[in-house]
């Protein structure tokens, strides 16, 4: 009995793939729009071969696996579009993440009840239900910072080198997933 | 492009008795699978055995469905009944059709425009030996998973 070969260039691919940085997204339990919004980006992102990881709010969880899977983090998002305030779960998942030095970018209504000493201004995106035209005009600026930050670090990593290639590609899918998030959530609004 | 090669038990889960159930549902179901995949392919195979079961009732679903959503379409590769079988057992006729048609996608360069291809069941001894042909799965679980996440139960 034989089977037939899977290709070389197959293989490859699915080496590159292991080998890249995750990006998790977090959103508050209950929060049932933005759980929308972040499980089709992670769709999105995975019909592109990108690694992103949603921490489950309404199914089971299992604390264990979800370490395992925050410990490859490099960056997180964290999105509420309902919620006011952060959840017991999002809080410990926020702190695990700060714990092991992950950037964190939230992108939240105005308004919202940040935890405290876990976010830094500059990571900080406010919108506002009343004028989604706002997301639209402040994403070129949110995108350009965030892209100007990641060759930075890219170039102090050292360039040419395999470590700093992924760093790069990662910093290029966290800016592909910040602007789709508030791509989905001026939609959201529009429509409301 | 990302290719979903659906088994028969997933496809009449989602397209006939979800579709039956309630449209909302499918509707996010279908949704989610479009963001998903550049395409689901329906072997010859499980196409012959999800019409098993109330062909001209199926028959006009699948057909309703393909028209609306046009990521949905047949496999273009063709298995002979003799590749078929190297599969049986352990695996059902359907089943081993998805798996040789992706085996056979891996080999030839026409396909090359493909970038990952997923095999998609609800069988765990499909999925099993899929994994150890080295063939990405997703199994009905995950997807089920990922819908709950979002308020849809299936």
């Amino acid at each position: 009995m034989s089977y037939p070969a899977i290709s070389h260039k197959n293989v490859i691919y699915n080496h590159t793939l292991l080998n890249t940085d995750m990006i998790t997204l977090i959103y508050p339990e209950g929060d049932w729009t933005a759980a929308e919004v972040v499980i089709k980006m992670q769709a999105l992102a995975a019909s592109q071969g990108y690694k992103v990881y949603v921490t489950p709010k309404n199914t089971r969880r299992d604390e264990e696996h979800i370490k395992l899977q925050l410990r490859k983090t490099v960056y997180a998002i964290f999105t509420a579009i309902d919620k006011r305030d952060v959840d017991e779960n999002s809080l410990w998942e926020l702190k695990f993440l700060h714990k092991n030095d992950v950037v964190i970018y939230y992108a939240v209504p105005g308004g919202f009840h940040l935890p405290e000493g876990l976010y830094k201004r500059k990571n900080v995106f406010y919108f506002s239900r009343d004028d989604p035209e706002e997301i639209i005009k402040s994403l070129d600026d949110i995108l350009a910072k965030i892209k100007k930050e990641a060759r930075e670090e890219s170039y102090k990593k050292g360039t040419g080198t395999t470590e700093s290639g992924y760093a790069a590609e990662s910093a290029a899918i966290l800016v592909a997933l910040l602007g789709l998030l508030l791509l989905f959530i001026y939609l959201i609004f529009r429509r409301k | 492009m990302n290719v979903a090669m659906m088994d028969n038990d997933v496809l009449v889960e989602i397209f006939d008795l979800t579709w039956k159930r309630d449209r909302k549902v499918f509707k996010k179901v279908m949704e989610y699978l479009t963001l998903r995949f550049s395409r689901i392919w329906i072997s010859d195979v499980v196409k012959e055995e999800f019409l098993r079961y109330n062909r001209q009732k199926r028959g006009k679903l699948l057909k309703r469905h393909m028209k609306k959503y046009p990521i949905l379409k047949y496999c273009p590769i063709k298995v002979a009944e003799h590749e078929r079988e190297l599969f049986i057992p352990p695996l059902d006729e359907g089943e081993a059709d998805a798996l040789y048609q992706i085996s056979k996608l891996h080999t030839s360069r026409e396909y090359s425009y493909i970038r990952s291809i997923s095999f998609v069941s609800n069988d765990q001894e499909a999925l099993k030996h899929a994994q150890n042909e080295g063939i990405q799965t997703l199994s009905y679980n995950e997807l089920r998973t990922a819908l709950r996440e979002m308020g849809v139960i299936l």
